[in-house]
């Protein structure tokens, strides 16, 4: 399981590297943590002709706080991400994820925005930035784009980036003090693929649910956000029978599919317990509890 | 016909040293002598080996479960810079015969596909190159034109194939390679006047050792001698590595076969003759040596050493008062493309199926099938595991059905203490246990009770907990006759399986032991050190180990089948009792005392009930080495202190019949192990609240050592019941062929802890009275894990018979049971 | 493309030492060191980021080498198995993996030590579960895992009796 021949270049600015992308574009890949990469190389399941190893760029390392939003610089590493105060304090369902992404040996190499472009259907991050309604900065030597989260993933291992373009930065809104918020994950062995991973965020006002966001990952494809789970609650005063339905809805409505590991009817049902269960965690969060 | 029961006038054995005596070293938690190395990194595992102008291989591997190989152009790949040479199955065909096989008749296997592919991941191309990078570079350049044939995928299916579906035409009209029917015992009898029958259909999937090491050989071919050097991570090569040899198509002094370490077995090392053959075609190919290591992928598509795969349908039958009189079953094997063990695994069930239990009759029809995906060889239990899983899964079942107490039940049917030896329908004997001791132990270290009443505590809180129980054998020290007793014709009918050790002390006291057998982290050189430390109250820091290569090497059958510390005990034993005597003769005349009023005491040599009078053991060896002429003129006392000693299986027979095996498997070691587990019923996730495991190996060499086989095969055993399993899908394909989808358990799916205790019924036929205790973790964890799990879900009435029970599917069992009993989660 | 070529050059520190070699840009980090510099103290298992054989340190960091091209550590610094300790002078890590039977084959051995030295390097007084946590990075198949926590927790008692680092 060795790599098969390719050119290697390691820009040392972000200006070098869109320029090497714009000259090679779809026949290079950006090398940053190499942990999803190298070990797709290692198995021949890929074999591009250039790799552009992006992993010393400095400059795209930030955790940033600035009125409203967090902006992430792409190539910051997730352990950085993990044990950030900021996004604790700030995003603190992505703190929450981050402790199902991978291990910590993966997690000291990975990083964010290497982790986002490769959108592995069983990866949490792109969930989380999805229900954060975060903002993808790409840049190329042509131009800066600003792509919302909901179109930058576009289908499995697929994103919205062209081959000369770079994902940059992450800009995260923050959510107002006290909101609620849960993420949760079943998997065969912790720290390992997930069956389900499933998150929700939602805020209290005057004991009504607002701004309810309910997603899942590894369900299929490519839909995060259940609307009709979402509809159940919004604007209504949670109790345990709306979060059932909220449930109910999620498992109708997820695409469910079943692979090596788990049965169509396994996610189903998974995803409405995994609702359940971070609902009423997530309203506990923003000061409600649910009893029964 | 053999009859069950204790035996009247039991085999009297050769044991020398007993078990119940004073010892010093024996029974301590010795440091092992392996760790420093390990410890440094400077291990010699397989991929540690260079030799100079090394070359290095990669195989093609098969794409196809099952096709013709039409046409291979190596033009592309053998242009590529770097590429010394690409061997074909004809190629190799011409410098190789098929590999060693034991089944008889025979089914031809080839280091390289010859003609036809008969499972994924089989090698199609041998490539030789500079390094293994460009090896697989050129691999991926080789073009291979194949004619597919249809894939048998299902073991059911495999019963009816007809045609091109055949894997082996030449064997029959199907792909059934062995059906066989055993009667031990009044079976129809029993079944006919039984109280109560109980039925079950298990499945036990297929799972692999798959440790963390590879296999891998590095070989070289001297042409002016005509002589290979082989290196490989493989055991049994004092034993039939001559086998290699034959495949080699050179005469067996011509091969020499060099062990290293193996960073784990579990079985799957038992005998590597596929790499050690691939990389010597590879070396004679090239003109150089040449270095073959299995990746991942190769090791799981085509390690050879998948684990058993079985269909079973098992009826048991008891009497009026409970009692169990008779067992009977029907049982599918799928043993893939090839058949090198023939019917072993099986073979080896019979050394236990009975379990502990006072069961008479047992009935067996086992049909072995091939289908297109990689072969079964050894896996830890090497078939017993999947015998105890029946036995407690019908136990369970019972103990359900007539609504009894599965712990009164299991007394109530255990073999007792008073009754051994005892021997088994099979005709295999058992030679000592303490069955209800066991359990009872196990009752005690768990507080069973509080156990109980905290799950009557936690049903009321809507939580499933549930606590397993399984009472298992685990047999050790194999004979060789459980290769081809399954055989409707013998073959090559071996019957020989001993383990040698040899001793060297030197002029200044210090002795180097040679193995003649491969460490697999089995802690041999411990065991070894610390049994001749006690023969000589010698300080074990004065002894080291080495390991024996073919040239060098006395007949070792190796590790496995729960054996080598039982045998090396013995070997050590044997040749220690050589050297003793030597000592004590010379040491007579420096002391001008008999020999036999010479006793060794804390490395000295001294006259009983004199303490002054006593000279060290370097003092004698000195004079024995150089001093030749100081001592009596007899021809028959050499200069030198050195032994060697080949022990021989301590008790065993010749299969008499079908119906009487003979004594096969006598070592018995025992387990009773009790997880405490909780079931999240939404996910059918599975947790641990506790897990008390008693093992009883008899008198243990090491308890350090044995603890962490207990841990390390209980958390192997957990791995088979929720995680493990080889899918392939109806075509053939291996759809996990890499450790991110071949689940290996992590810390977070094991127990905190393992609580242990040890139960010691000694061996009366072994030396110090040692049993097996490598493969036992394995081989009870599963059905205890099961039982606990089942246990935990009786409220809603899920019955479980299949491994793995990943969470998917124990989901499915629950969503079943619910839309039963009408209740919803 | 082009056929394979050794065209970088790099500089890599492993254990203190400096290498300048002129390498492919896919070598793995693994193969460098086991081969291109001899240290075949670390181990390679699955090839592919799950079992953590493989795992060394680079720049302080536990990094699964087989993940890792060698290039990505031109200019940083490696630390492997071997420079831990030595034969007369074990360190407290590996003392306490010896003492409390913490390796069986030996062969996933290098990854744990390395994965822990970072461990008690953040933290020389990890609790149980903290030791736990971290130990789910890595496969061990030999020893079910509880011997090899028992071996973490005897090495921070003898770093604390020393005042030793790990």
């Amino acid at each position: 399981m060795k790599p098969p021949v390719f050119d290697y270049e390691r820009p040392s600015s972000l200006r070098a590297a869109l320029e090497a992308l714009s000259r090679h574009g779809s026949k290079a890949k950006l090398l940053a943590g190499g942990h999803s990469l190298i070990p797709m190389l290692n198995m021949r399941a890929i074999a591009p002709a250039r790799l552009i190893d992006v992993g010393r760029l400095t400059e795209l390392q930030y955790i940033v706080e600035e009125y409203g939003q967090l902006r992430i610089g792409a190539l910051t590493t997730h352990n950085t991400i993990l044990r950030s105060p900021v996004v604790a304090a700030n995003c603190p369902i992505m703190t929450e994820a981050y402790a199902h992404v991978a291990n910590h040996s993966i997690r000291n190499r990975g990083t964010f925005g290497g982790n986002l472009c490769h959108n592995d259907p069983a990866f949490e991050m792109p969930l989380v930035v999805t229900l954060l309604g975060a903002t993808m900065i790409a840049r190329s030597t042509r131009s800066t784009r600003t792509i919302p989260a909901e179109r930058f993933f576009k289908a499995p291992f697929v994103t919205d980036l062209a081959v000369d373009e770079m994902l940059v930065e992450i800009r995260v809104p923050r959510l107002p003090a006290g909101h609620g918020y849960s993420f949760v994950e079943i998997s065969q062995r912790y720290g390992d693929r997930a069956l389900i991973a499933a998150g929700c965020l939602l805020t209290l006002r005057y004991g009504t649910c607002r701004d309810v966001r309910i997603g899942f990952r590894n369900a299929v494809d490519n839909v995060f956000r259940i609307p009709a789970a979402e509809a159940k609650l919004e604007g209504k005063a949670a109790s345990v029978s709306l979060i059932n339905e909220a449930a109910e809805a999620a498992a109708d409505n997820i695409q469910a599919a079943g692979d090596l590991h788990a049965d169509e009817a396994y996610r189903r049902d998974v995803t409405s317990a995994l609702a359940r269960r971070m609902l009423r965690a997530a309203c506990a969060r923003a000061g409600l509890t649910i009893d029964g | 016909m053999a009859e069950a029961g204790k035996i009247l006038s039991p085999p009297a054995g050769r044991q020398k040293e007993r078990s119940d005596q004073r010892l010093n070293v024996i029974g301590t938690r010795m440091l092992r002598k392996e760790d420093p190395r390990f410890l440094i990194g400077r291990g010699r595992f397989i991929d540690d080996i260079t030799l100079p102008n090394m070359a290095h291989a990669a195989v093609l591997r098969s794409p196809h479960a099952h096709a013709r190989i039409k046409s291979i152009n190596t033009g592309a790949a053998l242009a590529l810079p770097g590429v010394v040479a690409v061997i074909t199955g004809e190629d190799a065909a011409k410098e190789t015969g098929p590999l060693p096989c034991f089944a008889n008749p025979t089914v031809e296997q080839r280091c390289v596909a010859l003609g036809k592919v008969r499972h994924v991941g089989e090698p199609v191309v041998l490539v030789v190159a500079d390094n293994r990078y460009i090896a697989e570079d050129a691999a991926a350049l080789v073009d291979v034109e194949y004619e597919l044939l249809p894939a048998v995928s299902d073991m059911m299916d495999a019963i009816t194939s007809r045609g091109d579906a055949v894997l082996h035409p030449e064997r029959g009209p199907d792909n059934v390679a062995e059906h066989r029917n055993y009667s031990f015992g009044p079976v129809d009898q029993e079944f006919a006047q039984a109280a109560h029958v109980i039925k079950r259909r298990l499945r036990w999937s297929r799972s692999g050792g798959q440790p963390l090491e590879t296999a891998g050989s590095v070989a070289s071919f001297d042409e002016g001698s005509g002589k290979f050097t082989i290196y490989v991570n493989g055991s049994m090569y004092n034993y039939i590595g001559l086998t290699i040899a034959t495949a080699l198509k050179v005469a067996s002094h011509q091969l020499n076969i060099i062990p290293v370490d193996a960073g784990g077995s579990f079985g799957s090392k038992l005998f590597l003759h596929k790499v050690a053959v691939l990389a010597a075609l590879g070396a004679r190919a090239a003109g150089r040596p040449v270095k073959y290591i299995e990746d991942r992928i190769d090791n799981i598509t085509a390690c050879d050493n998948h684990g058993s795969d079985r269909i079973y349908d098992v009826e048991l039958a008891l009497d009026a008062a409970n009692r169990m009189t008779a067992l009977r079953y029907k049982v599918v094997d799928d043993y893939g493309a090839y058949f090198q063990y023939g019917l072993g695994t099986h073979g080896n069930g019979f050394s236990q199926t009975v379990g502990p239990y006072k069961i008479r009759a047992v009935g067996a029809e086992i049909y072995a099938v091939f289908t297109n995906k990689c072969q079964q060889g050894a896996c830890r239990g090497f078939g017993s595991e999947v015998t105890n899983f029946m036995i407690e899964r019908i136990v369970d079942a019972a103990v359900a059905e007539l609504n009894l107490d599965p712990i009164a039940f299991r007394r109530d049917n255990f073999i007792r203490p008073e009754e051994f030896p005892y021997q088994i329908p099979t005709g295999n004997l058992y030679d000592s246990g303490n069955y209800p001791g066991a359990l009872d132990m196990a009752l005690q270290l768990l507080d069973y009770d509080g156990w109980r009443e905290k799950q009557q505590l936690a049903r009321t809180q809507g939580r499933y907990v549930g606590i397993g129980v399984a009472s298992c054998q685990e047999k050790g020290v194999f004979s060789a006759t459980e290769f081809w007793m399954l055989n409707r014709q013998p073959g090559f009918a071996l019957t020989s399986s001993p383990e040698s050790a040899s001793i060297k002390i030197d002029a200044t006291g210090k002795a180097v032991i040679s193995l003649h057998a491969p460490c697999w982290g089995n802690s041999p050189e411990t065991v070894a050190a610390m049994v001749l430390a006690e023969q000589l109250t010698m300080d074990p820091a004065d002894i080291s180990v080495t390991y024996s290569d073919s040239d060098h090497g006395l007949p070792g059958t190796g590790p496995g089948g729960s054996r080598y510390t039982v045998m090396v005990t013995g070997a050590i034993t044997g040749a220690a009792t050589i050297i003793k005597e030597k000592l004590k003769r010379v040491a007579s005349h420096m002391l001008e005392a008999g020999p036999h009023d010479l006793e060794f005491r804390n490395g000295k040599i001294g006259v009983k009930g004199a303490s002054g009078l006593e000279v060290s053991i370097t003092e004698v060896a000195t004079q024995a080495h150089f001093f030749r002429l100081s001592l009596p003129d007899d021809p028959d006392l050499t200069s030198g202190l050195d032994a060697s000693y080949t022990y021989d299986h301590p008790l065993a027979t010749l299969p008499k019949s079908d119906s009487d095996f003979g004594i096969f498997y006598p070592i018995m070691g025992h387990m009773c192990h009790m997880p405490v587990v909780e079931v999240d019923p939404k996910t059918g996730q599975v947790s641990f609240l506790d897990y008390v495991a008693v093992h009883d190996c008899g008198t243990m060499i090491n308890p350090m050592t044995v603890d962490g086989h207990v841990r390390g095969g209980t958390a192997q055993g957990i791995g088979t019941a929720l995680l493990e399993e080889f899918r392939y899908d109806k075509n053939g394909q291996l759809l996990n062929t890499s450790f991110t989808d071949y689940l290996l358990p992590r810390i977070s799916n094991l127990p905190p802890q393992v609580r242990i205790g040890h139960l010691v019924t000694p061996s009366p036929y072994t030396e110090y009275g040692v049993k097996g205790a490598g493969e036992g973790g394995r081989m009870v964890a599963p059905p205890a894990l099961i039982s606990a799990i089942e246990d935990a879900l009786r409220p809603l009435g899920v019955k479980i018979d299949t491994v793995p029970v990943t969470p998917s599917r124990l989901r499915a069992l629950i969503r079943e049971a619910e839309a039963k009993s009408g209740r919803g989660h | 493309m082009n056929g394979s070529m050794d065209n970088q050059d790099v500089n890599i520190t492993v254990n203190g030492r400096s290498y300048k070699r002129r390498i492919e840009p896919r070598l793995l980090l693994s193969d460098f060191i086991r081969h291109g510099i001899g240290l075949t103290g670390t181990h390679v298992g699955c090839e592919n980021g799950v079992c953590g054989a493989c795992t060394v340190l680079l720049d302080g960091l536990a990094t699964r080498s087989c993940c890792t091209l060698a290039v990505q550590a031109d200019g940083r610094q490696v630390e492997t198995v071997e420079s831990l300790g030595r034969i007369n002078n074990l360190s407290p890590l590996q003392r306490g993996f010896w003492e409390m039977h913490g390796l069986q084959c030996g062969y996933c051995t290098p990854g744990m030590l390395m994965l822990m030295t970072e461990l008690l390097r953040e933290n020389p007084n990890p609790d149980r579960d903290t030791i736990r946590a971290r130990l789910n990075d890595n496969i061990c198949r030999c020893t079910g895992y509880e011997d090899i926590v028992n071996s973490v927790e005897r090495a921070v008692e003898l770093m604390r009796g020393e005042s030793s680092r790990p």
